[in-house]
């Protein structure tokens, strides 16, 4: 037996929160013997699990108590603590990242009791990188810090003694260095551009939110007719982890997302001027940019000229992908705000008529974004069973802390698209189901399922498939 | 599956060293054989991946007032830090004048290690215990080793399922005594698996 037991209620059992928000809540204290206490505190700890190095953060502790418990007390304390702003919950493939809450019993000369509850950190609207990246930029601009100046004073020390006593070899070296790197702007970048003349690729931004569209434009100006394969933009997301430190360090990457654009099909691009302008949309429930010690989420823009028997035109950019801001979120809200009134009148025609799936599916992909406007919707169709067309993305390897309320004992969870609207989907299937458990990845399923909530981390409408 | 994450993701040495399946008796009564302080030292040798840090961190575990120093591949090497005892990670890879400071130093007491460092203690009038980590194709300490992985990823929503002795025996067949290896093929093949209804595992032959 522990020498207390510790349990954390959170207000109104909420377990979604977003950046920025005030987690409140109760601890309650059961002491099984007496304890000198020096510390009773609340926090809010995230950490990553997966692949790459564990890696982790917590918030300033919220101090509740200190002094001795009698056994047999039983102490509540209400708390208030504000949520990390970064990262938001993600669970991918070599990457995840799980946000808690924290009570701890710091007690003198023996382990300290601890207890955990699972909270969600949704994709953060208010606050994220930006703020970093902005913090980021007025440091490159202030004056250098005495670290940087000993740094660079150092590196200068040690350039003049490789220059001393190295010079000998560098004079060996530097012509096969030079070589080298000749021949990577040899073939990189002069051969391409001989064949098409004057080229300029232009990305507008490199920072996007999720759901914006990245804009920019590739201008070639050929001294003469050019036989191309074709031109495209390739949009990359990928988890890079890496585990291990020293000779064990390894990076391991999973690519998340890759999109190919063509801009232009194969042909013969006659001599002049040319444009290719280019519009690519991001998904709006993708992850973001995600840079934490070990791991990481990358984004990378790829334009590719492709000409035959000759060195491709390449221009590669490092994006940074952040999340929608709360503004964004306000316009949407204002966009929707009509669709609203509209379809909480088509609400209580819904438990009188026969409201199709199409239709409820495009009343949510309207109100994405707003939490309120879903909840309205989600209230009006829960409990309501469809026959549904959906292609199913992947199944689930861990059940979010909501998701046990829905799924099935021993059943399986999976992410699916509605064939028909593009809605993103939770299947919750029984595990008696031998059509659902013979499923593949990437297949077609169709099936009677009832409405049963909305996942709001990941934007997907719940639905539980009959037994 | 009841899992709240993948078993076979990256620890913390802290979790390492509280899932360690290791039997370190002999290392222990190995210790309490000390005249003076340091005169015994126990050397855990094995290739990479086998379990050597693991020991070491269990070990670590076993005093308070321990303190861990990992040696890098290169420089710079690390100041041995206050604490007793003095547990060091690849130790063999320490340069000639550092090694020398290693063996006079009293307050190492465990050294995790490719090659044996016996004769450099000797010298020194030391006496090693050296202690091959690897688990030498036995399944049922695998079993161990791998299930505790599960059971500590758990939710407290039931049971997920075991590994087989016949897994085990599969893994060994497949890729000897290096369990990071056996650690990197399970973490994708629980990715992969998606719940049976029977939640039976099957290993991909």
């Amino acid at each position: 037996m522990t020498k207390c037991d510790l349990i954390i209620e959170l207000e109104e059992g909420r377990q979604q929160f977003f950046a920025g928000d005030v987690i409140r809540g109760t601890l309650t204290v059961r002491a099984n013997e007496d304890i000198k206490c020096d510390a009773l505190y609340v926090r809010h700890k995230w950490a990553t699990h997966g692949k790459g190095n564990v890696t982790s953060g917590e918030g300033i502790p919220a101090n509740l108590f200190s002094g001795k418990f009698n056994s047999g007390d039983h102490q509540k304390y209400d708390f208030t603590i504000n949520t990390l702003d970064w990262p938001p919950t993600y669970h991918g493939h070599y990457l995840n990242v799980d946000h808690f809450i924290e009570a701890c019993v710091s007690i003198p000369w023996a382990f300290d009791v601890k207890q955990t509850q699972s909270i969600t950190l949704l994709a953060s609207q208010l606050l994220s990188q930006n703020d970093g990246d902005s913090k980021d930029n007025a440091a490159t601009a202030a004056t250098p810090s005495k670290p940087i100046l000993m740094g660079l004073g150092f590196g200068c020390l040690l350039f003049l003694v490789i220059f001393v006593f190295l010079v000998p070899a560098l004079i060996l070296v530097a012509p096969i260095i030079l070589a080298i790197f000749g021949a990577i702007w040899f073939f990189g970048s002069y051969l391409p551009k001989k064949k098409l003349g004057k080229v300029e690729c232009r990305v507008d931004r490199k920072k996007i939110r999720l759901g914006e569209v990245l804009t920019g434009n590739l201008h070639v100006h050929p001294n003469k007719a050019v036989q191309i394969n074709g031109i495209s933009v390739t949009i990359t997301a990928r988890e890079e982890c890496i585990s291990g430190s020293g000779s064990n360090r390894k990076t391991h990457t999973h690519r998340l997302l890759e999109t190919v654009i063509p801009l232009a099909d194969g042909g013969v691009l006659t001599p002049g001027p040319k444009d290719y302008p280019f519009s690519i949309p991001f998904p709006a429930d993708g992850p973001p940019t995600m840079e934490l010690p070990d791991n990481n989420i990358k984004w990378d823009f790829l334009l590719r000229v492709d000409i035959p028997k000759w060195p491709d035109f390449k221009h590669a950019e490092k994006l940074t992908v952040q999340m929608a801001t709360m503004a964004d979120r306000k316009t949407e809200f204002d966009t929707v705000k009509v669709t609203a009134t509209s379809v909480k009148s088509e609400d209580k025609v819904a438990d009188e008529t026969n409201i199709s799936f199409a239709e409820t599916a495009n009343f949510l992909l309207a109100a994405q974004g707003d939490h309120e406007q879903i909840d309205t919707l989600i209230e009006a169709v829960l409990g309501l069973e469809f026959t549904l067309s959906v292609i199913i993305e992947r199944f689930v390897l861990y059940a979010g802390v909501e998701d046990r309320n829905y799924s099935y004992p021993q059943g399986r969870t999976a992410f699916a698209e509605d064939a028909q609207s593009d809605l993103l989907l939770t299947l919750y299937f029984p595990p008696a189901s031998g059509q659902a458990i013979d499923l593949q990845e990437k297949q077609a399923w169709s099936g009677q399922a009832k409405i049963v909530g909305y996942d709001f981390q990941h934007g997907r409408l719940r639905l539980k498939v009959m037994a | 599956m009841h899992l709240w994450r993948n078993p076979f993701g990256e620890l913390t040495r802290e979790e390492r060293s509280v899932l360690a399946v290791c039997d370190l008796s002999e290392a222990t009564r190995w210790l309490a054989q000390s005249q003076s302080l340091g005169e015994c030292v126990v050397e855990f040798i094995a290739p990479c991946g086998h379990g050597k840090s693991t020991h070491l961190h269990a070990f670590k575990k076993q005093f308070a007032d321990a303190a861990y120093v990992y040696v890098p591949p290169t420089g710079p090497y690390p100041v041995f830090p206050d604490g007793v005892p003095l547990v060091i990670d690849e130790a063999d890879r320490l340069p000639w004048m550092m090694r020398k400071k290693l063996f006079a130093n009293r307050r190492v007491h465990a050294i995790a290690v490719h090659r044996s460092l016996q004769r450099g203690f000797a010298r020194r009038g030391r006496r090693v215990l050296t202690i091959d980590v690897a688990i030498r194709g036995c399944a049922d300490r695998l079993l161990a080793i791998l299930n505790q992985r599960i059971v500590a990823s758990e939710t407290t929503s039931g049971a997920s399922p075991r590994l087989t002795l016949a897994h085990a025996k599969e893994l060994i067949r497949r890729y000897g005594d290096d369990i990071r290896a056996m650690e990197d093929y399970l973490y994708e093949h629980f990715q992969q698996l998606t719940g049976d209804a029977n939640d039976e595992m099957r290993f991909d032959h």
